[in-house]
């Protein structure tokens, strides 16, 4: 505190000390929040076919499309960095070694400022959805959820399920998926 | 006592350069010593403006404390301010923000040794001059070597 370089010193070192401590009082504010908001998935139509993947053989590869509504705005607390959405496909296989699955089809990453809002018709499916046991086939219950990971400013990475899925019985033949693909394959 | 060393090529066979080197003529006490100026230690003979200067630069213990408390009082409300605005608007870079306003204000407000930090200036010792015989023993063995050179010249 003598001279002005230990008095500069002294006073940033202060302020990032109370910059640390509020940090905390900011995470304690958010610590007990439920982060799970009302989700509509509606109109899932589904389609299945054989895929051949190296490695696995013969499998079965299914595409789901519906239309996802949700308005994420309110998870958006002053914790909440950016938002980590992504569609999960869940459904049991009852006569495998791993009979819960769950297959991520679609993500999407929403950053602070950003429209928290999801409001897609008919939603692209971006990953492949394949099951090396060909349990997709007159599969009676596949259910679709949205769930989500919160980055925080402190704290830890929360992880919240929306409230609010749908369920559909995959259909019992094999169709294409990808007409276009298909025809010209052919 | 003064010595000029000629610095002579043989070839030429003239004088080049004059050195004169620098010799003491009487040695330097510490009293001496803790008179000269900082820039003077150094060896190097630099005038410090007058915003560098010792009264300037540094705060008395009295204004150290008062700074040292303000600056903490003046961030402490700026974060306080800051996590409300903060809450309130569901926002954490306002309360960072306000943070950073908050220590500027204190870096200029305490940082600067202002003229209210500098009100209790410390009460040094008089000067004692060299000539009295506080020094004890020193002090004859000093003059008496003063008078030999004083003979010499």
């Amino acid at each position: 505190m003598h001279n002005i370089l230990a008095r500069l010193n002294a006073i940033l070192a202060f302020s990032f000390t109370v910059l640390a401590g509020l940090t905390f009082l900011c995470f304690l504010t958010t610590v007990a929040k439920d982060y799970s908001v009302d989700v509509r998935v509606r109109d899932l139509t589904g389609r299945v076919n054989v895929a051949y993947v190296n490695g696995l053989g013969e499998v079965e590869e299914s595409i789901i499309t519906g239309d996802l509504e949700v308005d994420l705005t309110p998870l958006f607390d002053w914790n909440a960095k950016e938002l980590f959405v992504y569609l999960i496909a869940e459904y049991v296989t009852p006569n495998s070694p791993n009979s819960h699955n769950q297959i991520v089809l679609w993500d999407r990453i929403i950053k602070r400022g950003e429209s928290a809002k999801i409001n897609q018709k008919k939603f692209a499916q971006e990953y492949r959805l394949l099951d090396d046991r060909k349990a997709l086939k007159t599969n009676p219950n596949v259910t679709l959820f949205l769930q989500w990971n919160v980055i925080p400013n402190a704290g830890a990475l929360t992880t919240a399920r929306g409230r609010g899925s749908q369920s559909i019985a995959m259909p019992d033949t094999y169709s294409p998926l990808r007409p276009n693909k298909q025809r010209g394959a052919g | 006592m003064r010595t000029v060393s000629s610095l002579s090529s043989p070839l030429l066979g003239c004088n080049l350069v004059q050195v004169p080197s620098i010799v003491c003529t009487e040695p330097i006490h510490q009293s001496k010593i803790n008179k000269l100026p900082p820039s003077k230690m150094l060896g190097l003979d630099i005038k410090l403006p007058q915003w560098l200067k010792f009264e300037w630069v540094y705060m008395d213990y009295e204004g150290q404390k008062v700074a040292e408390r303000l600056y903490q009082r003046i961030i402490l409300f700026f974060a306080a301010v800051g996590f409300v605005a903060g809450y309130a608007l569901q926002q954490f870079s306002y309360t960072v923000g306000a943070l950073g306003v908050g220590s500027v204000v204190a870096a200029l407000v305490c940082g600067i040794p202002w003229g209210s930090y500098r009100k209790h200036p410390l009460k040094w010792q008089p000067v004692v001059k060299e000539d009295e015989p506080a020094e004890g023993t020193s002090a004859p063995a000093k003059s008496s070597a003063e008078g030999k050179k004083k003979k010499k010249k």
